[in-house]
């Protein structure tokens, strides 16, 4: 799906239509459980819990979205980041009171080159993006893959690569704190 | 970086356990009730905004139907077009009739500085022509010993055309007016 389908989807969304967003939810849930996995320090239940609520917020919220100042993917993961910092805060503030043991930043900060691939993912365009999950995420084959995009595996690769030194530029930019 | 770093960084972000089908469900789930309950709380309030809306686009059309006509044409209405009648008659404004009823009724009941100003009202309103008749300023009518005079002198006399029948025939209305 490329930029414009999925403004497209994401307006039906914002109409109501349940099918769009049915199909938005199956396009992102998977990267933003795996960046709420690092998120949550490795934690399943908690990861699963941000994701759950970032996906209801963005249902409650999908008319704020605007396409032309970011993916759909970027805003996603913006809320799944906002909900951990106010988790974070809150059991921050219950471990001073209770003394329950908290993750140290230090195991927080481990898991930040992982936050940083699924954030650099999130700005790359819609087609590089999903070319590089195809390849990682859904672990397809090139063959697979130019079947499902209707194009050559010659095509496949040059495309690849592209995506893939997008991605390095976006993430050096992003670990340089730009 | 380098090409390999790319690929274990993203081989990397991608790895470990794939959610739950369970969890998948469920998250499904309750956003699309989320999705349901922003639905249904915008068609609640659609009705009331459109109902509030409607009512601003009358009030704004009112209002800018009544600004756009003319100031003169929300005044007094015009004087009505005089015409001196065959049969020693004649025709009047009825604003004229009601301050002379007024004027009669201010005199019958002993209020001379009402009656007056009523009858200074009619002065205002006599036919324009029954005025050029002096061809000075606008003429004082007298009512019982007291004189009131129009100081307004809205018309010019000399642009108006001189008819002494006119005047005689206003004299002669006052003068039914108040039964005299």
């Amino acid at each position: 799906m490329d930029a414009e389908a999925e403004t497209v989807v994401v307006v039906a969304a914002q109409g109501g239509s349940d099918r769009a967003w049915r199909e938005l939810f199956e396009l992102h849930f998977d990267a933003v459980y795996r960046f709420c996995l690092p998120l949550a320090g490795g934690r399943c239940e908690q990861a699963e819990e941000t994701t759950q609520q970032v996906f209801v917020t963005a249902a409650e919220t999908i008319e704020r979205f605007d396409p032309g100042r970011g993916t759909f993917r970027s805003w996603l993961l913006g809320i799944a980041r906002n909900r951990y910092m106010t988790l974070r805060a809150r059991e921050h503030r219950r471990s001073r009171l209770e003394r329950v043991p908290w993750q140290s930043d230090a195991a927080t900060e481990r898991n930040r080159a992982d936050l940083l691939v699924h954030e650099a993912l999130a700005r790359l365009p819609c087609g590089y993006r999903r070319a590089l999950e195809d390849k990682y995420l859904r672990q397809l084959t090139m063959k697979e893959m130019a079947q499902t995009n209707g194009g050559s595996i010659e095509a496949i690769e040059s495309l690849l690569r592209r995506a893939r030194d997008r991605f390095a530029r976006i993430y050096e930019r992003m670990q340089n704190g730009e | 970086m380098n090409n390999e770093d790319t690929d274990s960084l993203l081989a990397r972000g991608f790895a470990g356990t794939p959610p739950r089908a369970a969890f998948r469900a469920a998250a499904l789930q309750a956003s699309q009730a989320a999705l349901a309950r922003v639905r249904s709380r915008r068609t609640r309030w659609r009705i009331p905004a459109l109902s509030a809306a409607a009512v601003l686009i009358a009030a704004a059309s009112f209002l800018c139907g009544r600004y756009s006509m003319p100031r003169s044409s929300a005044g007094p209405a015009p004087l009505e077009p005089r015409a001196v009648a065959d049969a020693g008659t004649v025709a009047v404004p009825n604003d004229l009739v009601v301050w002379l009823d007024a004027a009669r009724l201010f005199r019958q009941l002993g209020m001379e500085e009402r009656m007056a100003r009523a009858v200074d009202r009619a002065g205002r309103l006599l036919p324009v022509d029954a005025v050029a008749a002096f061809g000075g300023p606008a003429p004082a009518f007298t009512a019982d010993s007291e004189v009131v005079r129009d100081e307004t002198n809205r018309v010019s006399p000399r642009s108006m055309p001189i008819q002494h029948q006119s005047f005689e025939n206003v004299n002669r209305i006052l003068a039914q007016s108040f039964g005299d």
